[in-house]
C-alpha cells in the first residue's frame, strides 16, 4: 500500500466513526434528558442529588470504591440483579442524569450499590461497615477505612454520630469514634443512592 | 540451550547479524547487511485462505442480523435489547397502584378537612370512613360532589354538617380524581369498587354546565347510577386493601363485605374472570400479566 | 522534521554505501529510545511493586504487610497507581520507544539531534510523575485508566502530541516508496492514541460529559486504548521482528491488509462490552458486541499470517529469546481475542461480568500479549542501540519462565475463581458475603502468580541495568570474541538474543 493519503484518510475516518457513535452521540443525547412529571402524583422523577452527595462522591472516588462495587442494575433477562433485591427495576440513562460523577463500575467483589440507600437507611450501619468491615464476615475482602473516622474523648454526652462498636474494635472507655467530615460526606452519598422511583422507559418486571 | 543449535546463537539466519567482523572503530560490530533500500524482505504474495474468506462473509451476514435485531430501532430510549410488547418505546408504562397514588393526593389536600383518619371533624367536616356517600352505589353523585363541591347543610350518618367544600374539577385531572376516590373507597374499612378515570370524565361532561357548588338536596336529586356496575373485570392489581398487589393473577372475586350498607340496585357484575388485557376502564394501565414475559 | 535530518546528499551517500550503516541510524535515535526504555523499566518496577501490594490487599486486607491503616497506600490508591504506571509508564513508554526505533529504521534517516522525541519523553514522564503523586494524595478522577487529574493528563498529552507528530512526519517523509506493514500500524497507533487521549480527557475531565455519557466515553477509551494503541504497536513489532529474525518474508500481504483494516474498522467500537446490561441504549451495546466478535476476523488473519510465516521455523524460538517472547505474545493474542469475543456474548456475559474473568482478560491482554512482544523487542533492540550484549542469559531465560508460569497461574486461578464468582453472583440464594468468601483460595493462587511475575520483571530490570552499566561495548571485546568464534562452532559463549 503506497498511497499514504489513502492510509491516512482510512485511519482517520474509521476511527472517526467510532468517535461519532460512542463519544459525540452520548455526549449530545444524554445532555438532552429531562425529568418527567408523574401524572398522578405530580412528583418529578428523577430528583437531583443533595449537596452532600456530590461531596461524598469525591470521597467515593478518592478511596477507590468503584474498583469493587458496581452501581447499575441489569434487567431481568440479562442478570439476576433484581432477584437479588439490588433494585426493583433496571437502571436507565435518566437515573444518572443528575450525577456529577457516574461510577458504574465493572467489578462486584462487593455488593452493587445502586439502591443501597433504600436497603440501608441507618447511617450507623454504614459507619460500622466502613470502620470494621469484618463485622460482615471475618474473611471479607473490603479493607477498613479508619481514616474516615477519628477517636476523641467524650465531652459530656456521647455524640449522635458515634459509631457503636463492640469487642476489639470498640474505643477505650471515655472515648468515642466519630466520622470526620469526609466520612459523613461519603455516608451521605451512599444514603442518597436510591433509584427506585418509576420511570416509563424502565418498567418493573412482572414476575 | 544452544548446543543443539546449528547456527550461532547470535545469528538471525539470513539477512541480519553475521559473525563479528573486523570493522573500523566507527562502525558498530553488530552489522546487518541487507540489500540497500530494504530493511526487510518484502511480504510475499500468499493467498488468503478460503475458509477465512468464508468466515468474513459469514461474519458480515451475522453482524447485520445481530445489529438490526437487537438495537431497539437505534432509539436512545430503548435499553432492553429485546424490548417487550413489541413496542419501540421501551415497553408498557409501569402502573403505580392507584391507591398509593390516591393516598398521596388525598394527603396533599383532602386531609386538611377530612383528616388522615377519614373521620372528619364532628360538626365541621363529614367523615369518609364508612360513609354511604363514599361507598354506596350512587357513584355518580359521589363524583359530582367532588367535581363541583358542596355547600349548605348536609346530614351524614345522622349527623349534621354545614360547611363548604370547594370544587376540585379544576385542580385535578380525571385520573387523579379517580385515584383519590379509589383510595377513599378502600381505606379505613371501606371496601367499594374503584372509580375509573373514564367515569370521572363522563360525569365531568355530564355536569359541565353546572357552575356552582351543589347543595345537598340537589345532589340527592341526581338519579343515582352505579357507574362501577357493568364494568369489566377490574385490573389485576385491585384487591382487598392490605393484600400485596400481585401481577398476573386472577383477581379475587370481589367480595361484598358488610361495609356496603346500602342495598344495591343491581347485583355486582360478575368479575371473577381473569382478563389477559388490562380492562378498558382502567386508569393507569395495569401491570402486565405474567403471560407476557 | 527535515531540518534535523542530515542533508539529502549526505544521506544518499550513506544509502549508497550499502545501507549497511544501520548502526548509524541506531546511534542517532539512541538517546530518545533509551530514555523511553529506561523510564519504561522504571515504571515497570514501580508498577510491579504496587501490583504486588494491591493484590495482597485484595487477598488479605488486614495483614500487616499490606499497610492496612495507611490512607495513601490503601487499595483504592494502589490499584489505580499500579494500573496507570503499567499502562502509561511501562507499556506506553516502551511502545513509543519501539515505535520510533522501528520508524527510524524504516525511514533510513539518521537524525542529527532528535530533540523532539527527547523532549516528548521527558514531558511524558513528568506528567506521569505528577499523576502518580496526585493519586497517592487521593486526587483521582475515579475513572478507569483516566485516573490522573486533568492537569497531569494535559502534560502527558503535550509530550504525546510532540512524539506523535514527529512519528507521523517521519512516515510521511519516508524515503522509500513502499510502506511496510509495520508502518501502517504505527501511523494508525500514533494518530489514534493522541486522538482518543485528548477526546477522553476533554470530555470527561474538562467538559464534564452528562450522566451516562461518562462511562460510555470512558469505556470507549479503554477499549480503543487496547485495540488501537497497544495492539497496533505490538503487531507492528511482531511484523518486523519475526521476518527479521528468521530471515523469511511475511507470508501474505493480503492477509496483513485484512488484519490492518479489520482492526481499524472495528477496534474503536469494542469498549462498551464492559457495560453489557448497563444503562445505555441497547444499540450501543449491541454494536460493541458485534464489533468485538467481528474483530476475530482480523485477529485470525494476523494469526494465520504469522503462523504460515513461521512454519518450519518455530525451532528458532528455542535459541533466540527475542523471537520466543514475540511468538508467545502472538499466540496469546489469538487466544485472548477469542476469549474476549466469547465473554462478550450476552448470555455468557451474564455470568462473567463483574467477575475476575473480565479483570483477568484485560490483564492478559497487557501482560501476556503486549508485554511479551515488547519484551522481545526490548531484548532485540537494546544491544543494537547500545552496542553491547546482554549479560547472564540465564537471567533472561528465567524472566521468560517466571512470566509464563506466573501468567499461567493467574489465568487458571482467576478463570476458575471468576466463574465461581459469576455463578455465585447470579444465584440470588447465595448471599454476597458467601460469594466473597469462596474466592479466598483463588486469590491466594493469584497472589502467588503475581509474585512470580513481579520477580520476573525485577530480573528484567536488573538485566537492563547490567547491560547499561556493566556490559562493555562490543567493539572492545571484538578481538576476544573473534578468537572464540574462530576456535569453535560456537556453542554457549556469546549468547545474545539477537
Amino acid at each position: 500500500m503506497n498511497k499514504i493519503t489513502g492510509l491516512f484518510f482510512g485511519i482517520f475516518f474509521l476511527f472517526g466513526a467510532s468517535w461519532l457513535g460512542l463519544v459525540a452521540y452520548p455526549y449530545l443525547t444524554f445532555a438532552g434528558l429531562r425529568q418527567t412529571k408523574d401524572e398522578a402524583t405530580g412528583a418529578l422523577a428523577p430528583l437531583p442529588n443533595p449537596g452532600i452527595a456530590t461531596q461524598g462522591a469525591r470521597v467515593y472516588a478518592a478511596n477507590g470504591c468503584l474498583y469493587c462495587h458496581s452501581q447499575y442494575v441489569r434487567e431481568k433477562g440479562e442478570g439476576n440483579d433484581v432477584d437479588r433485591k439490588w433494585g426493583t427495576r433496571r437502571t436507565v440513562a435518566r437515573d444518572y442524569m443528575f450525577d456529577r460523577q457516574v461510577f458504574l463500575g465493572a467489578s462486584r467483589l462487593g455488593a452493587d450499590l445502586t439502591n443501597v440507600g433504600v436497603r440501608q437507611t441507618d447511617p450507623q450501619w454504614f459507619y460500622r461497615i466502613l470502620y470494621a468491615p469484618q463485622t460482615l464476615s471475618p474473611e471479607v475482602s473490603m479493607p477498613a477505612y479508619r481514616w474516615l473516622f477519628e477517636t476523641r474523648e467524650i465531652q459530656g454526652q456521647p455524640s449522635v454520630d458515634a459509631v457503636k462498636l463492640e469487642g476489639p474494635d470498640a474505643p477505650p472507655a471515655g472515648y468515642e469514634i466519630v466520622p470526620t467530615s469526609e466520612g459523613k460526606a461519603l455516608v451521605g452519598y451512599l444514603l442518597s443512592l436510591k433509584k427506585n422511583y418509576p420511570l416509563s422507559e424502565a418498567p418493573e418486571p412482572t414476575e | 540451550m544452544s548446543s543443539t543449535h546449528e547456527h550461532r546463537v547470535e545469528e538471525d539466519g539470513h539477512g541480519s547479524d553475521g559473525p563479528i567482523e573486523q570493522v573500523g572503530a566507527e562502525h558498530s560490530a553488530l552489522r546487518e547487511s541487507d540489500e540497500p533500500g530494504h530493511e526487510l524482505p518484502e511480504p510475499a504474495k500468499g493467498p488468503v485462505p478460503i475458509w477465512l474468506l468464508g468466515l468474513v462473509g459469514l461474519g458480515i451476514f451475522w453482524a447485520g442480523a445481530y445489529l438490526f435485531s437487537f438495537s431497539g430501532g437505534f432509539n436512545s430510549d430503548v435499553f432492553d435489547f429485546q424490548p417487550k410488547f413489541g413496542s419501540e418505546g421501551g415497553g408498557a408504562r409501569s402502573a403505580p397502584d392507584p391507591k398509593v397514588v390516591g393516598k398521596a393526593l388525598f394527603s396533599a389536600n383532602c386531609i386538611t378537612c377530612h383528616q388522615a383518619t377519614g373521620l372528619g371533624v364532628p360538626g365541621q367536616y363529614p367523615p369518609l370512613a364508612g360513609s354511604e356517600v363514599e361507598t354506596g352505589d350512587a357513584t355518580n353523585q359521589l363524583i359530582a360532589i367532588v367535581l363541583k363541591g358542596l355547600q349548605g347543610p348536609i346530614v351524614i350518618e345522622g349527623k349534621p354538617f354545614n360547611n363548604a367544600m370547594q370544587a376540585w374539577e379544576g385542580q385535578y385531572t380525571d385520573a387523579q380524581l379517580a385515584s383519590i376516590l379509589t383510595y377513599v373507597r378502600s381505606d379505613w374499612g371501606n371496601n367499594a369498587p374503584p372509580i375509573s378515570a373514564d367515569m370521572v370524565k363522563q360525569m365531568r361532561a355530564e355536569f359541565k354546565d353546572r357552575k356552582e357548588q351543589w347543595t345537598w338536596p340537589e345532589v340527592q336529586k341526581i338519579p343515582p347510577k352505579n357507574l362501577t356496575a357493568g364494568a369489566a373485570a377490574p385490573p389485576a392489581g385491585q384487591q382487598k386493601p392490605g393484600a400485596p398487589a400481585t401481577g398476573g393473577q386472577p383477581p379475587a372475586p370481589n367480595a361484598q363485605p358488610a361495609a356496603q350498607p346500602s342495598a344495591q340496585s343491581q347485583p355486582p357484575a360478575p368479575n371473577a374472570q381473569p382478563s389477559p388485557q388490562p380492562s378498558a376502564q382502567s386508569q393507569p394501565p395495569a401491570p402486565s400479566p405474567a403471560s407476557m414475559r | 522534521m527535515k531540518e534535523i535530518a542530515i542533508s539529502e546528499e549526505e544521506s544518499r551517500a550513506e544509502s549508497d554505501a550499502g545501507y549497511d550503516d544501520r548502526s548509524g541510524v541506531d546511534r542517532s535515535i539512541r538517546i530518545p529510545v533509551l530514555i523511553f526504555f529506561g523510564s519504561g523499566v522504571f515504571w515497570l518496577v514501580l508498577a510491579s511493586l504496587f501490583y504486588l501490594l494491591s493484590s495482597s490487599q485484595m487477598f488479605t486486607p488486614a495483614a500487616w504487610w499490606t499497610f492496612p491503616g495507611v490512607e495513601w497506600l490503601s487499595f483504592g490508591r494502589t490499584y489505580p497507581i499500579f494500573f496507570n504506571c503499567y499502562v502509561y509508564g511501562w507499556a506506553t513508554c516502551v511502545g513509543i520507544g519501539t515505535g520510533i526505533w522501528l520508524l527510524s529504521r524504516f525511514s533510513g534517516v539518521t537524525f542529527r539531534s532528535p530533540l523532539f522525541p527527547i523532549l516528548a519523553a521527558c514531558v511524558w514522564n513528568v506528567g506521569i510523575i505528577t499523576g502518580v503523586l496526585s493519586l497517592l494524595a487521593g486526587a483521582t478522577t475515579g475513572r478507569e485508566l483516566l485516573e490522573f487529574p486533568p492537569a497531569s493528563a494535559f502534560i502527558m498529552f503535550l509530550g504525546l502530541v510532540v512524539v506523535s507528530l514527529w512519528a507521523i512526519t517521519i512516515i510521511w517523509n519516508r524515503r522509500f516508496g513502499r510502506m511496510y506493514i509495520s508502518q501502517w500500524y504505527l501511523m494508525g497507533a500514533f494518530l489514534w492514541f493522541a486522538w482518543m487521549y485528548a477526546s477522553a480527557n476533554l470530555a470527561l475531565g474538562i467538559g464534564l460529559a452528562p450522566g451516562v455519557a461518562q462511562p460510555a466515553i470512558n469505556w470507549w477509551y479503554v477499549g480503543s486504548l487496547v485495540d488501537l494503541w497497544f495492539t497496533p504497536i505490538a503487531l507492528a513489532t511482531a511484523y518486523y521482528l519475526i521476518p527479521k529474525i528468521i530471515g523469511r518474508p511475511i507470508y501474505s500481504e493480503k492477509l496483513a491488509l485484512l488484519g490492518f483494516w479489520g482492526l481499524a474498522l472495528f477496534g474503536g467500537w469494542t469498549g462498551l462490552t464492559y457495560l453489557i446490561g448497563g444503562p445505555l441504549p441497547a444499540w450501543m451495546i449491541t454494536a460493541s458486541i458485534m464489533a468485538k466478535v467481528l474483530l476475530l476476523v482480523p485477529v485470525l488473519a494476523t494469526a494465520v499470517n504469522f503462523h504460515l510465516t513461521l512454519k518450519g521455523h518455530f525451532g528458532g524460538s528455542r535459541g533466540n529469546l527475542a523471537l520466543r517472547f514475540v511468538v508467545i505474545g502472538a499466540v496469546v493474542y489469538t487466544a485472548y481475542s477469542f476469549v474476549g469475543s466469547i465473554i462478550s456474548a450476552r448470555s455468557i456475559a451474564e455470568f462473567t461480568q463483574f467477575t475476575f474473568v473480565t479483570m483477568l482478560h484485560r490483564q492478559v491482554g497487557l501482560f501476556g500479549f503486549y508485554s511479551m512482544i515488547l519484551f522481545g523487542a526490548f531484548y532485540y533492540i537494546v544491544p543494537r542501540l547500545t552496542n553491547r550484549r546482554w549479560l547472564f542469559p540465564q537471567l533472561i531465560e528465567s524472566h521468560f519462565w517466571l512470566v509464563v508460569v506466573g501468567l499461567g497461574l493467574l489465568i487458571c486461578s482467576l478463570t476458575i475463581g471468576g466463574l465461581i464468582q459469576g455463578f455465585g453472583l447470579e444465584d440470588p440464594q447465595i448471599p454476597m458475603i458467601a460469594v466473597n468468601d469462596l474466592l479466598q483460595p483463588f486469590l491466594a493462587i493469584q497472589n502467588f502468580g503475581v509474585l512470580l511475575l513481579v520477580i520476573g520483571n525485577l530480573g528484567f530490570a536488573v538485566a537492563f541495568t547490567l547491560i547499561l552499566l556493566i556490559s562493555t561495548p562490543v567493539r572492545e571485546r571484538r578481538v576476544a570474541t573473534e578468537q572464540l568464534n574462530e576456535a569453535s562452532e560456537s556453542t554457549e559463549a556469546e549468547v545474545s538474543v539477537a
